[in-house]
């Protein structure tokens, strides 16, 4: 075998190998997060490494997760409404301005779409405090809407699916519209559905950040009634700070708020990964 | 056969004006420009009018309880002279410039590998695509508990190998370590995607036209991949780069632990600065001073590096 060979055979082999052994680190926290959730406050406070609880309690620590935060099935619920309001909100009003955009004329059309799109420029904190004050002047601080309407509007959803829609053919949308069907209905039934990949993008972009986001929602409505799950968690891991000891049911909520979008994540990954790259190389 | 025609019609249609509109679209112009109006008006509201006062609100004083009173430059002038914003910009530029870089190279090698065809690799691309879905708030919960000083997962085998038990959340000299760890963590497989779609753009022909001339893997990497890669690589560390600008999530998490922002805001970075300015000092203009500064920070780090692009694609 001479070196070159020797090397050939090192990276056929030592290439998986090398990837496993990454995605098994990239993995870890999650096994960690899942593990310590069913661990007892005893087997939190050890100096030796055990990975799995010798005692497991998932139903002792969700129940006593019930009793330190009451409110978090709450919170989880909050985050299921701002997500679908905000998902579902956005791509009634983006889809239909991109139709505008990609298919009719009208006066000023050029200059409007400029506009909308220089808020691209603008990165999304800059404008925490403004949008903060313009929600609290509508009387939404505090409310569920304040932490979803304001991202109901978008630009960047709105350049996504004019892009899309001014690709696509335009023979199905006319004989649509020579049988009669009117300008809405021929952009949901026709137009839409051409346009899958797109629409995947945007869901998925979406989902995430809306699901996820942290930030927003802290500041406008971080009370009782209108807290997120993220929100929950971040009192949950400040509270275990004051008294100790509950890294577990901290965990247990983590994993709790995280385990919907995960499976919904494996069920549709390769959707997933194809939407994502198409939205990051269009964007 | 088929095929062919059916290629060759898209072909003609793609070819067409950008402007492809029917005749009933363009007798109708009302209709499109009312299909524009609710989005318009919610981005006007939202995000067009805060604009304006953004800019606007940087050069008043205003504690939400009373009326906002003008200041003129005399934030912006105390910004300059405040060493918390000045360590909160500092850390921000950091954790920028060590976090992306490493995440990028990562990136490229691990979507190298996963690019290939093999056994198993789609359950290899879920576990580095994991971490995307996951929220900040919850990887940074678990990312304490891992760099936590005395009963860590990691300060326990550092302790075995006789490295001691480092106090990663507190000290001021070692926070940003665990801060950075979920950025990479978090943001890696984003990377790998779009690295991915990238690399498999390439055509394969270049790569054997270089074998068949006895190129070495590392010339075909340094002479191929890299320049056809380019773009793909700007986009990243642009997206990136602003990404790593805006970091508030984990550092509210994480020095929960200690001092909020760290020992001395050792932890603090530009957005969290905003945030404590603001929501917890009620010191809106100058926490809009802040934004107004990081907002100037991403604008030139980000024109400076698509300048760098069109000079290097250019070639």
């Amino acid at each position: 075998m001479n070196t070159s060979e020797f090397l050939r055979s090192l990276t056929r082999n030592f290439v998986p190998l090398g990837l496993l052994v990454g995605g098994l680190l990239m993995f870890f926290p999650f096994v960690w997060m899942v593990t310590t959730a069913c661990k007892p406050v005893g087997e939190l406070n050890v100096v030796d490494f055990r990975l799995l609880p010798q005692n497991w309690s998932c139903i002792d620590n969700f129940k006593e997760l019930n009793e330190a935060q009451p409110e978090f099935g709450r919170y989880m619920g909050n985050t299921a409404i701002v997500t679908f309001f905000r998902v579902f909100g956005q791509f009634l009003l983006t889809t239909t301005a991109a139709y505008g955009f990609a298919r009719y004329e009208f006066r000023f059309k050029k200059l409007l779409f400029g506009v909308l799109l220089a808020i691209l420029m603008v990165p999304y904190q800059a404008l925490v405090i403004p949008q903060f004050i313009v929600v609290r002047e509508l009387g939404l601080f505090a409310t569920l809407p304040g932490i979803f309407l304001p991202n109901v509007a978008s630009a960047f959803s709105l350049f996504l699916f004019r892009q899309a829609f001014e690709q696509l053919p335009l023979e199905v949308e006319e004989a649509a519209l020579i049988d009669g069907a009117g300008t809405l209905r021929t952009l949901y039934t026709v137009v839409v559905p051409m346009a899958q990949p797109a629409v995947i993008a945007f869901l998925i972009l979406n989902v995430i950040a809306a699901w996820n986001d942290f930030f927003w929602p802290l500041v406008i409505a971080n009370s009782p009634d209108t807290r997120v799950a993220t929100v929950g968690i971040s009192l949950l891991n400040s509270r275990n700070v004051a008294s100790g000891g509950s890294e577990n049911l901290v965990m247990m909520a983590s994993v709790l708020s995280i385990l919907p979008i995960i499976v919904v994540f494996v069920a549709l990954q390769r959707r997933f990964v194809e939407g994502l790259a198409s939205s990051g190389l269009k964007g | 056969m088929a095929t062919v025609v059916q290629q060759s019609k898209t072909r003609v249609i793609r070819r067409v004006s950008p402007a492809r509109v029917t005749a009933r679209h363009t007798r109708r112009p009302w209709v499109g420009f009312a299909l524009t109006v609710p989005n318009s008006v919610g981005l006007l509201i939202f995000y067009l009018i805060p604009i304006g006062i953004a800019i606007g609100l940087a050069f008043y004083r205003w504690n939400v309880f009373q009326p906002a009173e003008f200041v003129g430059l005399t934030n912006l002038r105390e910004l300059i002279r405040d060493n918390l914003f000045l360590t909160s910009l500092l850390n921000t530029i950091k954790l920028a410039v060590v976090a992306v870089p490493i995440q990028m190279s990562l990136a490229l090698f691990i979507a190298i590998g996963l690019a290939r065809k093999m056994r198993y690799s789609s359950l290899l691309r879920t576990l580095y695509f994991l971490p995307i879905v996951t929220s900040t708030v919850a990887a940074a919960a678990v990312f304490s508990w891992i760099f936590q000083t005395r009963f860590g997962i990691l300060n326990t085998v550092l302790a075995t190998v006789g490295l001691g038990r480092p106090n990663w959340l507190a000290d001021p000299s070692l926070v940003l370590i665990p801060i950075g760890t979920v950025m990479v963590w978090q943001r890696l497989g984003f990377d790998i995607i779009l690295f991915i779609a990238g690399l498999q753009a390439i055509n394969r022909s270049y790569y054997e036209a270089a074998s068949i001339d006895g190129a070495t893997r590392w010339q075909s990497f340094r002479y191929i991949t890299i320049p056809l890669l380019a773009p793909t690589i700007v986009l990243i560390l642009v997206v990136e780069t602003i990404y790593a600008f805006q970091v508030f999530d984990q550092v509210l998490i994480m020095t929960a632990d200690t001092t909020p922002g760290g020992i001395d805001g050792s932890a603090s970075t530009l957005s969290f600065y905003l945030y404590r300015s603001g929501f917890i000092s009620n010191r809106f203009g100058y926490a809009a001073a802040v934004a107004l500064a990081q907002f100037a920070l991403i604008l030139i780090v980000t024109s400076g590096q698509l300048f760098a692009q069109r000079k290097w694609v250019g070639q």
